[in-house]
């Protein structure tokens, strides 16, 4: 199972949030490339990096950010938030993104979700399912679209869909752990590529996320609070 | 057993890991009898040609990667520093490629990064390559055109995105990054 840190930014800076919600925002890092910057140290591959202006202004903000870690480390770059154009998508590909999240787009503008998935592939966009109780968010969490998460996947993943990230918005930031019954769930969709992502907040955790068969997993605030150390996660690999 | 080359360049860990999935031992190593009896070699490097040459010449493995008759393949940096010249910090290198590395002018961005395609595959490398698939990107100097290139990419200009020469091969893009398709790649070398 691929271990895979998330870096979110707000105003440039290293954040993250409880629940999603931007009032909850706390600093932890002044410099996203110093963050960056140790994960690849401590021998891990993987960035989730995570626009969080992007996402509240419904265009791609931080890309500066992006081109500034994919050209000064070797981490692969998942890029997500606020990817809503063409332009948008180019400009996280040409920023260095390996692969991008996209959930708005892919609840609000399906059309142009299954141009991207046609034209750049299913190894660079990644559905984002991200869901409150079972139904999916989208615009950085705040709006509900109303679709049933397991119906949204599986609908997706017949239309060429491999990759899929599922955040449980209730737990994320929590430290409460995954919502393993969810990915259990959804990982009844034969084969799909599942990503699971917030609340985590152990080893065990991680373990019980690659025994039900996640390919990846995204550990934020574990490992920012310090709960996790990157050395630990990087011994898992 | 596969030697990776250990220089002052990032990069390393990512082949590593990448050949470790595809189920081959590897060693990272400056040690020159290790990487003479190797199988195969990888010289890969994110980073700045002055100083991989000046680390190389210091512990003698520029001579050493000349005399090698084992397949060798050079990825970004290290497709550079094989070539003649580096106009990073005007840096002579190991020469084994004749043409020279020269910066992106700025008319677009540079660094030239993430996925793009290439033209004029040819060689064992790119056994099973098509023309139209992507690899991954990450560079501001490019090689130019010669005899030896083996794929193109058009980036402001047309450089060299492989070179290959005897058993030496280079990429300019990192296969290690490039999903399948590197992947590909990867085992095309390991298997020559």
């Amino acid at each position: 199972m691929r271990i895979i840190i998330a870096i979110d930014i707000i105003d440039g800076k290293c954040v993250r949030l409880t629940k999603g919600d931007f009032a909850t925002s706390k600093i932890y890092n002044e410099d996203p490339l110093d963050v960056a910057r140790q994960i690849e140290d401590s021998g891990l591959e993987y960035l989730h990096l995570v626009d969080l202006d992007g996402a509240r202004n419904r265009r791609v903000t931080n890309h500066k950010i992006l081109e500034r870690i994919a050209g000064n480390t070797s981490l692969k770059i998942d890029f997500s938030g606020g990817i809503r154009t063409d332009e948008d998508l180019r400009t996280c590909f040409e920023g260095g993104a390996g692969q991008v999240v996209c959930g708005s787009v892919a609840v609000n503008d399906p059309p142009l979700f299954m141009s991207w998935l046609e034209k750049w592939g299913p190894e660079k966009i990644i559905l984002g399912a991200d869901a409150k109780g079972r139904r999916v968010s989208a615009g950085g969490w705040l709006e509900d679209s109303g679709k049933e998460i397991i119906t949204f996947i599986r609908d997706y993943h017949s239309k060429g869909v491999q990759y899929a990230v599922c955040t449980d918005i209730e737990r994320d930031g929590t430290l409460e752990g995954p919502s393993t019954d969810l990915y259990k769930e959804i990982l009844g969709i034969p084969g799909l590529n599942l990503i699971a992502s917030g609340g985590v907040s152990s080893i065990k955790d991680i373990n019980e996320l690659n025994k039900i068969g996640c390919e990846g997993v995204i550990i934020g605030k574990a490992v920012y609070e310090g709960k996790i150390t990157l050395k630990e996660l990087c011994r898992l690999c | 057993m596969i030697a990776i080359l250990k220089y002052n360049a990032g990069n390393i860990r990512s082949v590593q890991n990448a050949l470790t999935r595809m189920g081959y031992e590897s060693i990272v190593t400056d040690d020159l009898e290790s990487i003479a009896g190797a199988e195969k070699v990888i010289i890969p490097g994110v980073g700045e040609a002055r100083s991989a040459m000046g680390y190389l010449k210091e512990k003698g493995l520029d001579k050493l990667i000349l005399s090698l008759k084992q397949p060798v393949l050079g990825i970004c940096l290290g497709l550079q520093i094989m070539c003649r010249y580096s106009f990073e910090r005007n840096t002579y290198c190991l020469g084994i490629f004749d043409t020279i590395v020269n910066r992106f002018p700025p008319h677009e961005k540079v660094p030239h990064m993430g996925w793009n395609n290439f033209s004029a595959i040819k060689g064992e490398l790119f056994r099973g390559i098509r023309m139209e698939d992507d690899v991954y990107y990450v560079h501001s100097y490019y090689a130019e055109i010669s005899p030896c290139t083996s794929a193109i990419c058009d980036y402001i200009l047309p450089f060299s995105a492989a070179m290959q020469k005897g058993n030496f091969y280079a990429t300019q893009f990192h296969p290690e990054k490039s999903a399948d398709i590197g992947v590909r790649i990867l085992k095309n070398f390991l298997e020559l």
